[in-house]
């Protein structure tokens, strides 16, 4: 081995590193991907139906909840969830496919859901303030269920487009452990954007 | 050494990221790349840990974690990948690599051992904390409580609710008008908040409330779902209050007609509800936290994991690097003492630092550079005696003399071509002084050395004779000793073929002596001759008859001192001093008119010529070639005469043509007889003065024909190989 080391040989060695890094990184996040993927979305939406109107769309849907346990457990135990519904408009652009390009318009509700053990009852409140009380977590669910007449202003004069609708519990929201815990656990509490028809408004 | 930077290269930093082995001139860009990535690290351990703690900055502790973790993976990625090249080195033997790997492990340990207790302890430290804040005797205390509170509102949700139910009984088949007043009256009697009754499209028939500012309320459309039966709930409100609300249906009592509700608030003492909602919060805060344990010892347990991850895989890239950049000058050393042994006397390349592996690799630069120049010297001098010895070999090859040279244990070591010419054999190297002498020829030379080296003197110088077919030889030899390499003495023996000068020196005596006797000799005889012939004169008539003795021996006289003359002739001829006129000479035409003398004479001898045509001329003296004929022809027909005739008579031949000496062509002269040929103990000395085999012979003739070809620059032989074993002269002249 003389002083001088940059050779052909040396070249393969770092190459091959090269390699052998790109793929380790490669595994791992094929890895991680792939059981990010596996674990499936806890919510979906359906039967959207959406009629536009002056210069806003009205829109109306019903939303599949698969992990309610999941919910009341965490209800239950004292946790407030935020939950959220988000509408988007979405003109056809160029490179509309990357997220964010083409969405012309946005609307986005948040109701807390919240139990009061002393009373056994769990409360829906929305913005403003309103609360809405019930006895029974399946007549929570049976709200959370429907989406009826929401509302998603549009810019004035615009075009043809599409509604795009998701909800989603705000995990943010929740403390960072339970964050952690969302993200090891999959419980991916939310729905994948569920999008209407080509509309002319 | 170039100091200029060359241009950053992700893959040279890589490089030097996984491995450090990036060049001397390249080590700016990954050293800044190392402080940044160690800074980097340190960074995102203090976010984590600030983002951790909660916070406006706690909403970002996922994706710190997530990238802690991406740099926790890239680390190991490193790490792996230094660690294979290194496992590759060590195996492939590199010089190095053992140490680099003792170190490495050194560190790794160093680094791992103390961060995995301090893990270990704060894990075990964080899961009993954790868990202590848990216990079944809090939350049965909290149930508990929790069941306290809900018992202490439900007492008066049940209260209330009996109020309701009076109420409602009071009311049942009042008409609208004296239900107000049933409604406040009783509202005030029971102490409720607020009584309302409504019909069952929603229509308010009465209401009587504490606070008439207040618009009057209707249940909640969950609540009148359960219209039939009475029911009471406890609801908060908005501003923390809890209110018990009851609904009652007031039967109507007759058919047909819908029921009445009767709908009654009643909030809850303050101090109750305070004491209530405490215990909710709790109730709620200990389930929360619950709910919390786990994920959030996950938390921890994930943050001390990356922390420690990143502590220990950064001190193992680090110790990687370290033992790399400190075994490169070991590694470089190693290569050049590996060079050094090859025979590369090449610098190694220094390292900036003055510690002890820079003073060693400038100690042996400076050895390196002492060991060129010890070998250029060595190189030098080896050539020089490379140089002296081939001088010594061509001079030695070149010299007339012969020599012998002997090692310590008397072999024969070293023989040049003279000594081979001279010897006239090819002694074969590294025979001892025994083992050479086998021959008889060379018994005196070996007698003379092996006394000489048995009793040694200072030198030795002798001279002596080898007995050879064609003659005696003459060896003038010395000898001297000398020590060889390993200590031990050797000998040198150098002689000289001294035969020609013996024989030119004897021939030189001869030569004065001849002078001399002929001019000593030659002086009286004249006299004599006279002196006779005046006698015979002078006396011989007078005596008459008595004077024949007179007439003897004046005539013996006379013919005595003729005879004389002939040879005070001869002798003279032989000692004149050479006086020769070398002039080109066709030697052919020469023999034919030389025979045409002795043609017609009738001796029985024929005489004939085989002369070669188209010889070139030779330089030489017509009267001396003349005067080798002549002699050469009468010693051949005195030899003929001698002998009796043979069958196929008597013959002499002379022939010429051109012969081959090795260097040069020369012109070649033989005269040749049928007759007896040479006597076998004179050939050697045939061609000395007064060697003859003749009775009445001067046994000069041959000597002055060799002299004579000697002075035309010739050589003579003598030989019995003539006609049937006759004798021969072969003479070869050089040509012009």
């Amino acid at each position: 081995m003389t002083p001088v080391l940059v050779s052909a040989r040396a070249g393969g060695m770092m190459r091959k590193r090269g390699a052998v890094l790109l793929g380790l990184i490669l595994g791992l996040w094929c890895f991680v991907g792939s059981g990010w993927a596996l674990a499936g979305t806890a919510f979906h939406v359906e039967q959207l139906q959406v009629a536009p109107e002056m210069n806003r769309v009205k829109i109306n849907a019903q939303v599949q909840i698969t992990k309610e346990d999941l919910l009341q457990e965490i209800l239950d135990q004292g946790q407030t969830l935020i939950w959220v519904v988000k509408a988007e408009w979405r003109e056809p652009e160029p490179f509309s496919f990357i997220t964010g390009l083409g969405t012309h318009a946005q609307k986005e509700a948040r109701w807390q859901i919240h139990y009061y053990p002393l009373t056994n009852q769990y409360a829906l409140k929305n913005a403003s303030g309103t609360m809405r009380l019930f006895n029974h977590w399946q007549d929570v669910v049976s709200v959370l269920k429907q989406i009826h007449d929401f509302e998603l202003p549009l810019q004035q004069g615009a075009a043809r487009g599409q509604v795009a609708l998701r909800v989603y519990v705000d995990i943010q929201a929740l403390p960072v452990p339970l964050r952690l815990r969302a993200l090891l656990d999959h419980w991916k509490l939310e729905s994948p954007w569920t999008v209407s028809a080509l509309l002319s408004n | 050494m170039d100091r200029q930077r060359a241009p950053f290269k992700l893959r040279n930093w890589l490089r030097a990221l996984s491995a450090g082995a990036a060049p001397e001139r390249q080590k700016v860009g990954p050293r800044w790349g190392a402080i940044l990535l160690l800074l980097a690290i340190l960074g995102f351990l203090a976010i984590n840990f600030f983002t951790s703690a909660g916070g406006p900055l706690s909403r970002y502790f996922v994706p710190m974690l997530v990238i802690s973790a991406g740099i926790v993976l890239f680390l190991l990625v490193l790490v792996l990948v230094s660690v294979v090249a290194l496992l590759v080195r060590l195996r492939r033997g590199e010089v190095g690599s053992q140490l680099a790997t003792r170190l490495v492990i050194i560190i790794t340990l160093l680094s791992f051992l103390p961060a995995a207790v301090v893990f270990g302890f704060s894990w075990q430290y964080l899961n009993r904390g954790v868990d202590s804040w848990f216990s079944s005797a809090v939350q049965s205390a909290l149930d508990q409580a929790l069941n306290v509170a809900k018992a202490g509102i439900d007492r008066y949700r049940n209260s209330t609710l009996l109020a309701a139910e009076s109420i409602a009984q009071a009311l049942v088949g009042e008409s609208d008008s004296n239900a107000i007043l049933t409604v406040i009256a009783l509202r005030d009697q029971y102490h409720l908040s607020s009584v309302t009754l409504f019909s069952s499209d929603n229509r308010i028939i009465a209401t009587s409330s504490n606070n008439l500012a207040l618009a009057p309320r209707l249940p909640r459309q969950e609540i009148l779902s359960d219209e039939g039966h009475p029911t009471a709930n406890i609801e908060p409100e908005a501003d923390g209050s809890l209110l018990v609300k009851a609904l009652i249906p007031v039967l109507s009592p007759h058919l047909g007609e819908s029921n009445r509700m009767l709908y009654v608030e009643q909030p809850i003492p303050e101090q109750l509800t305070k004491a209530a909602e405490a215990v909710q919060v709790a109730y709620t805060r200990y389930h929360q936290l619950m709910l919390m344990r786990e994920p959030m010892k996950t938390a921890f347990q994930l943050s001390l994991a990356v922390a420690l991850l990143l502590a220990v895989l950064s001190a193992v890239w680090m110790g990687l690097h370290l033992a790399r950049r400190l075994t490169a000058p070991i590694a470089r050393l190693a290569a050049g003492t590996q060079a050094v042994a090859r025979g590369e006397f090449i610098p190694l390349q220094t390292i900036a630092s003055q510690d002890e592996l820079g003073v060693l690799l400038h100690s042996f630069n400076n050895m390196t550079r002492q060991l060129a120049r010890a070998k250029q010297q060595a190189a030098a001098a080896q050539e020089q005696a490379e140089q002296r010895r081939l001088y010594l070999e061509t001079m030695l090859g070149q010299l007339s003399s012969g020599i012998l040279t002997f090692d310590g244990e008397h072999c024969l070591a070293e023989i040049n071509a003279a000594a081979v010419q001279i010897l006239q054999e090819d002694l074969p190297k590294g025979r001892a002084l025994q083992e050479l002498q086998d021959g008889a020829i060379l018994e005196p030379l070996w007698k003379l050395v092996t006394e000489w080296v048995e009793h040694p003197r200072t030198g030795m110088q002798k001279e002596l004779q080898l007995e050879r077919s064609d003659g005696p030889q003459t060896l003038i030899v010395h000898g001297a000793q000398f020590a060889d390499e390993a200590g031990s003495k050797g000998f040198v023996l150098v002689f000289d073929d001294i035969s020609t000068l013996v024989s030119a020196q004897r021939s030189a005596a001869w030569s004065e002596v001849a002078r001399r006797l002929a001019h000593e000799i030659k002086n009286p005889l004249t006299p004599i001759q006279l002196s006779a012939e005046r006698l015979r004169r002078k006396y011989l008539e007078r005596l008459g008859d008595e004077g024949e003795t007179l007439d003897r021996a004046t005539r013996t006289i006379i013919h005595q001192v003729d005879a004389l003359k002939v040879l005070v002739d001869a002798f003279s001829e032989y000692a004149r001093q050479p006086q020769i006129e070398l002039r080109p000479l066709e030697i052919n035409p020469l023999i034919l008119d030389v025979l045409d003398l002795y043609r017609g004479q009738e001796n029985g001898i024929e005489i004939r010529a085989e002369l070669a045509a188209d010889l070139p001329s030779i330089r030489a003296d017509v009267h001396r070639l003349r005067q080798i004929l002549n002699n050469l022809l009468r010693n051949a027909m005195d030899a003929l005469q001698g002998t009796e005739q043979g069958p196929a008579g008597k013959h002499i031949l002379i022939r010429t043509g051109l012969t081959d000496s090795g260097s040069a062509k020369m012109l070649e002269l033989s005269v040749m007889d049928d007759g007896p040929g040479f006597p076998a103990e004179l050939l050697a000395r045939v061609f000395e003065p007064y060697v003859t085999s003749k009775v009445k012979g001067s046994g000069l003739g041959l000597a002055i024909v060799r002299r004579i070809v000697e002075e035309h620059g010739g050589v003579i032989v003598a030989d019995n190989q003539g006609l049937n074993g006759g004798a021969r002269i072969v003479m070869d002249f050089p040509l012009g």
